[in-house]
């Protein structure tokens, strides 16, 4: 079966620091993937890479088999960093966006998420407090039915009840077809959900390895292997 | 793809200028109103029911006229910067459509609105003066115009086209120079806003100077002021001279914005396909 993402010898540089140096990485299908690192060690420059926001110095990327474009950009499902819809559309306008752009979105599967949340359609994207508008978020993102859905900190900033909602909400949602990438540092609340795991850390690939190998072999919980690779 | 993108760019910048379009013809309107009421008998009456509320409404569609110019100028810079170069960005780069049709969407939406704000201020500046007898002259003038265009032609038909041609080339020169300001200027982390006004006054700078040397060495042409001393009478008018010199000063005009509008727009794409540098 074809790799979902595959990168050999990625580089990516910016001025004054190397963000990503020579990265080399395959990611199947139907696999849920915890990119791991410490703030700045390259996960949301790895996947601004693979959405194409960012060209990479050197070194080949392919999402799907194709460079990062219009064809890779239909079978990615994004959630960036930050909050990044339209502040003056309400949620169902951002629901009749994304369905008129992405022919994979299920419009229903969004309005039940929703409505389990009691979040109201016609409330605007710029009355909402920052919770909710995670929330309202990550539903767009999750009611695709896409290939590969790239979470860059999806638990960021959140309170613990929501956390948990996020992550069933991503593994109740997700194409079983496809993979789900989350990078996060805060590894003991997806640790659960996590097939694989990637450490990162300077830009360098640090340890690529399945969670059921890690407890196998190290007898350790992803949590602790990180902070012991991590230690400061 | 285009299609799907202009349409939600008129969405979001229709909410501003449809009621403002709309508030710039009510008090067009209401101005007429109060100057064309009369209130000879009572002085003072006359004073706070028709003077005082004309002079106030004269002044609020005065202030109308200039932010429909700041709205308009403003919405270009606002939804480029904040729409594609700003953390909407990340919404926008991410959907399945090129760099280059993110581009257009904008440049398009802003050379229709431009166009639409010109003629708003048309319809309310009729609203405020026309009676028949503007219509009647305007009437008269543009029968005369076609008359003239329909015996002169071709020439007359080539100036005019190479007009519209530099008009068009030219409004999307000036919004692309906007764009090239604010593309570089959100190459910097921080002070984006203050580069990018930098190097807006820079562009301008320099553009004046190519065009006054442009403009100097059309000068030195001796056609050009023979051309010149024709059209404001000094000599017997040789038409063909005059169309000669006015094809060839449009032609320089139109091949001017045409070479910056595409130095601006390669760098434009250049810098949103490879340099993208969102918040």
């Amino acid at each position: 079966m074809q790799n979902l993402i595959e990168c050999r010898d990625l580089v990516k540089t910016f001025p004054g620091c190397q963000a990503l140096c020579g990265v080399n990485l395959q990611i199947p299908g139907g696999r849920i993937v915890g990119l791991l690192g410490p703030n700045g060690s390259g996960k949301s420059t790895f996947l601004k890479l693979c959405n194409g926001l960012l060209v990479p110095d050197s070194g080949e990327l392919l999402i799907c088999g194709h460079a990062p474009g219009v064809e890779t950009k239909k079978v990615i499902s994004y959630l960036p960093e930050r909050s990044y819809l339209n502040d003056w559309m309400n949620v169902r306008q951002m629901i009749r966006f994304f369905e008129d752009f992405y022919p994979d979105f299920e419009t229903a599967r969004a309005y039940d998420m929703l409505a389990r949340l009691s979040i109201n359609p016609s409330q605007r994207m710029k009355t909402m407090s920052k919770g909710t508008r995670e929330k309202v978020q990550l539903i767009l993102v999750m009611s695709r039915r896409a290939q590969l859905y790239l979470l860059d900190e999806p638990i960021g900033g959140v309170d613990p009840a929501a956390r948990d909602f996020i992550l069933n909400t991503i593994i109740g949602n997700y194409n079983p077809e496809g993979s789900v990438l989350i990078s996060t540092h805060l590894i003991a609340d997806v640790e659960q959900v996590l097939d694989d795991v990637i450490f990162i850390n300077n830009g360098r690939i640090v340890l690529c390895d399945s969670v059921d190998n890690i407890r196998a072999q190290q007898d350790k919980s992803v949590d602790m292997l990180f902070r012991e690779v991590f230690r400061c | 793809m285009l299609k799907k993108l202009l349409k939600y760019e008129f969405q979001a910048t229709a909410r501003f200028f449809l009621p403002l379009y709309l508030l710039l013809i009510v008090l067009a309107l209401l101005t007429r109103l109060t100057m064309s009421v009369t209130f000879e008998s009572n002085p003072v009456l006359k004073n706070y029911l028709v003077d005082i509320p004309s002079f106030l409404l004269s002044f609020a569609y005065g202030a109308g006229l200039l932010s429909i110019g700041l709205v308009t100028l403003l919405l270009v810079v606002q939804r480029f910067y904040k729409n594609l170069l700003g953390r909407e960005g990340y919404l926008m780069f991410t959907l399945p459509v090129t760099p280059v049709q993110l581009l257009w969407s904008k440049l398009l939406a802003a050379l229709v609105w431009a166009a639409a704000s010109t003629l708003a201020v048309i319809v309310s500046l009729f609203v405020l003066f026309a009676d028949g007898n503007v219509f009647y002259l305007l009437g008269e003038m543009f029968s005369s115009f076609f008359e003239a265009l329909a015996k002169e032609a071709p020439h007359s038909w080539i100036v005019m086209i190479l007009f519209l041609a530099a008009l068009i080339f030219g409004a999307l020169h000036a919004v692309l120079e906007v764009y090239m300001a604010i593309v570089l200027g959100c190459q910097a982390r921080k002070n984006r806003i203050l580069l990018g006004i930098g190097v807006y006054i820079g562009l301008s700078m320099a553009e004046q100077f190519l065009m006054s040397i442009a403009i100097v060495s059309m000068a030195l042409m001796p056609d050009f002021t023979m051309a010149l001393l024709y059209l404001f009478g000094f000599r017997q008018a040789d038409p063909d001279t005059i169309y000669a010199v006015l094809e060839l000063f449009l032609t320089g005009v139109l091949v001017f914005e045409l070479v910056i509008g595409g130095v601006y727009y390669f760098v434009v794409r250049r810098m949103l396909i490879h340099r993208l540098n969102l918040e």
